[in-house]
């Protein structure tokens, strides 16, 4: 029978059966087999027009561009790891750090990725051997399907079992739960609904949070244009569907006319007051949810939704940020091509602002500054409740990884407590797997009070 | 059914049916489209849901949503499952978007009484009934339509039509499968006590009735009933086909019946 689940797992639980026990330099090849063959050409030619044909959502180019520099980043980050058997040895503590698989991982994907995302799970997923099926959104299933066919192909070349990737056909709900109820661990990338859904499935689980990224630009800044160039790059990528995207920018009220009128030389168009009210009503139609109409579409096709007129050449539309809430569902996530501005004299006043932003949106996962001020960058990096902060780079082209930035490369970025998820971090191979230590007696050594608490001690008494 | 629509003939060739005749001893019937028009009922409640769904999802583009909501509903109908929430849920689910449970049971029940306020049995309904009541046993299988409760099923707001049936099954609840599994053919033919080679079975719907009926054994009549406003498959079949219940006296599988004085309700 298609798509049943039981059997998908009894299938996956077989494979990794056979795949826990690889040694490293075969589980290697595998993820290099796989890695190539979705670095292809060809290959992501068919997953990119397939993905944006059966959505209707996000940039055909930028997907193609997508799926290399993800599958290429995750693989260089697990380049020379040891995720098999003795990982790590601390002699001085008699301690041995094997590494273990978890086993069957469901991998829910989302529609705005759901190529890139199955990509950057499935590699890290092989490199710790476990064996991964893929729940695809129903908007982008034929695209997931297909990308899980083709790491298959690949399995298959190098005689490694088949069913380490598997992927539902024909999704629904019923069957998503379902998965994450059999499977041993659930990885779900989506919105900040997903989360419940995915623990009431009783299983441990990796989760993202909403991303709603404000972008500080200070009057530190030695080349406003090119700052705003980097910031409509990240902007209009893929239209806007990654969480990573600029939703606002915090514009420091020296450079703020300057620095206005450079976004709109980088095809920015700033709604006037009344225009603005057109597009409010038009994003979020009932006052609350988003209009899903006009997510990861392009600016000129929600501008015409809305029916305001703008320039062909527009890229993205600017909206002056008003309130903070409910109340103007502008300070939140938007999915789209629409950023929001905000003008602030008074760094530590605009950090109160983007607190009280995150907790309205996107608490959890990121924010940017554009700066010369080190002293800005941790003050922020301090206050804000956020897994990161990206300092002089367009946020999409740096947050989940980028060759000129230094964070991991996924798609799949953990929020930590404050969005609900259990890690912070971007997610890869780190966390799909488990540790049995092996402790071996060492000379007993049993601390005085002056080691454990001299300093108290010394300035508090022992009273 | 085979993989191509088309249904598996594992019975008896129709001639052979028809010399049997005399050995039918019970006439079962499916419910909506068979006895009783719902047709308008379901339209009507499907176009308020619609309009309900897109309003609270807040999108723009109508007849987008409309092709999936259609696609969705389609693709629940051919598993037999025809639980509104569950379908609604899915098509939230497309749109990235969660429901509110509550609501969703209100437009539930809000669709059922459309549906229910909206039906009326076929004029020759409780005349054929009648009449097929001296000599046979009656009995109704009917899918649940996904319901609440088997209850609230709209044979219930029928009681002059509910007494000429000795077993009244709704399937698709209560661990029964729905039809076309054979399931409830046989369940309902294990209380009527009678063989499936001794019962007709007279429905709308070629897969879930006339398949259904023919791959548990019993003997299909297919009603497309002129009066309802619906496209028919296209297939071509041996199966009896009426376009009235009272054509069933013209059949063949039934001689030997007496003769009906039909009476016709409004």
């Amino acid at each position: 029978m298609e798509d049943d689940i039981k059997e998908m797992y009894t299938k996956a639980k077989k494979a990794f059966e056979e795949y826990q026990y690889w040694p490293q330099e075969k589980v290697d090849e595998v993820v290099q087999a796989v890695g190539w063959m979705w670095q292809k050409e060809a290959i992501r030619k068919v997953l990119a027009r397939t993905a944006v044909d059966e959505s209707g959502i996000g940039v055909y180019e930028d997907k193609l561009a997508k799926i290399k520099t993800k599958t290429l980043g995750t693989l260089w980050d697990q380049r020379g790891v040891k995720t098999c058997d003795l990982v790590e040895e601390d002699k001085a503590r008699g301690i041995r750090k094997y590494a273990k698989p978890i086993g069957v991982i469901a991998d829910v994907v989302p529609c705005t990725n759901p190529e890139s995302t199955i990509c950057c799970i499935g590699l890290s997923t092989l490199k710790t051997r476990n064996a991964m099926i893929v729940s695809p959104h129903p908007r982008t299933q034929k695209s997931s399907y297909l990308t899980v066919e083709y790491g298959r192909e690949a399995l298959k070349k190098i005689g490694a079992p088949v069913d380490l990737l598997q992927c539902i056909k024909n999704t629904s709900q019923e069957k998503t739960q379902q998965l994450m109820s059999h499977c041993d661990f659930a990885v779900a990338t989506g919105g900040a609904a997903l989360v419940k859904v995915v623990y009431a499935a009783g299983k441990p689980a990796q989760t993202v949070g909403a991303g709603n990224v404000v972008s500080f630009v200070d009057e530190t800044v030695p080349d406003l244009q090119a700052t705003a160039r980097k910031i409509m790059l990240s902007k209009i990528a893929n239209n806007a569907a990654s969480c990573s995207s600029e939703n606002a920018v915090a514009l420091h009220a020296s450079i703020y006319d300057k620095m206005i009128e450079c976004l709109k030389k980088e095809g920015g168009y700033l709604c006037s007051t009344a225009e603005r009210e057109t597009l409010r009503k038009c994003m979020w139609p009932d006052g609350k949810t988003l209009n899903r109409d006009i997510v990861a579409h392009n600016a000129k096709f929600i501008a015409d939704l809305a029916g305001i007129k703008v320039p062909e050449t527009t890229k993205f539309l600017m909206v002056i940020g008003e309130k903070i809430g409910r109340e103007d569902r502008f300070s939140g996530e938007k999915i789209s091509p629409v950023l929001t501005v905000w003008k602030w004299s008074d760094f530590d006043e605009m950090l109160d602002r983007v607190e009280k932003i995150l907790e309205f949106s996107g608490k959890g996962h990121s924010v940017s500054i554009h700066t010369e001020s080190d002293e800005r960058r941790v003050k922020l990096a301090l206050r804000a409740k956020v897994g990161r902060v990206v300092c002089n780079m367009g946020h999409t082209a740096a947050n989940s990884g980028g060759w000129g930035a230094g964070l991991p490369f996924t798609d799949t970025l953990g929020c930590g407590t404050w969005a609900g998820n259990i890690s912070s971090e971007n997610v890869n191979w780190k966390q799909f797997l488990n540790y049995t230590l092996v402790s071996m007696p060492i000379k007993e050594h049993i601390p005085s009070d002056e080691e454990l608490f001299g300093d108290y001690l010394k300035k508090w008494g022992k009273d | 059914m085979t993989a191509d629509g088309r249904c598996r003939f594992s019975g008896l060739h129709s001639e052979i049916r028809e010399a049997m005749s005399n050995t039918i001893k019970a006439v079962l019937f499916d419910f909506g489209q068979t006895l009783a028009d719902s047709a308008d009922g379901f339209r009507q409640a499907e176009k308020e849901a619609q309009e309900k769904l897109f309003g609270h999802m807040a999108l723009s583009l109508k007849e987008k949503f409309l092709e999936r909501y259609r696609q969705v509903r389609k693709e629940f109908h051919g598993r037999s499952n025809f639980s509104r929430p569950a379908m609604w849920r899915e098509v939230y689910h497309y749109h990235c978007l969660v429901p509110d449970e509550a609501l969703l049971h209100s437009w539930e029940t809000e669709y059922w009484n459309t549906v229910r306020a909206r039906t009326i049995l076929f004029p020759e309904a409780t005349g054929v009934l009648k009449a097929l009541n001296t000599r046979f046993k009656i009995a109704l299988i009917t899918n649940t339509q996904g319901q609440p409760a088997s209850a609230a099923h709209r044979i219930s707001e029928f009681p002059a039509l509910e007494k000429f049936f000795r077993v009244i099954l709704v399937a698709g609840e209560n661990g029964i499968p729905p039809k076309p599994d054979p399931t409830p053919f046989r369940k309902c033919l294990e209380a009527l006590g009678v063989a499936a080679a001794e019962a007709v079975y007279v429905g709308d719907d070629w897969r879930i009735d006339v398949c259904g009926a023919r791959n548990a054994g019993l003997n299909p009549v297919w009603l497309k009933h002129e009066s309802a406003k619906r496209n028919w498959p296209d297939v071509n079949t041996d199966v009896p086909v009426i376009t009235r219940l009272d054509h069933l006296f013209g059949l063949n599988l039934l001689q030997g019946t007496p003769s009906p004085t039909i009476e016709f309700s409004a």
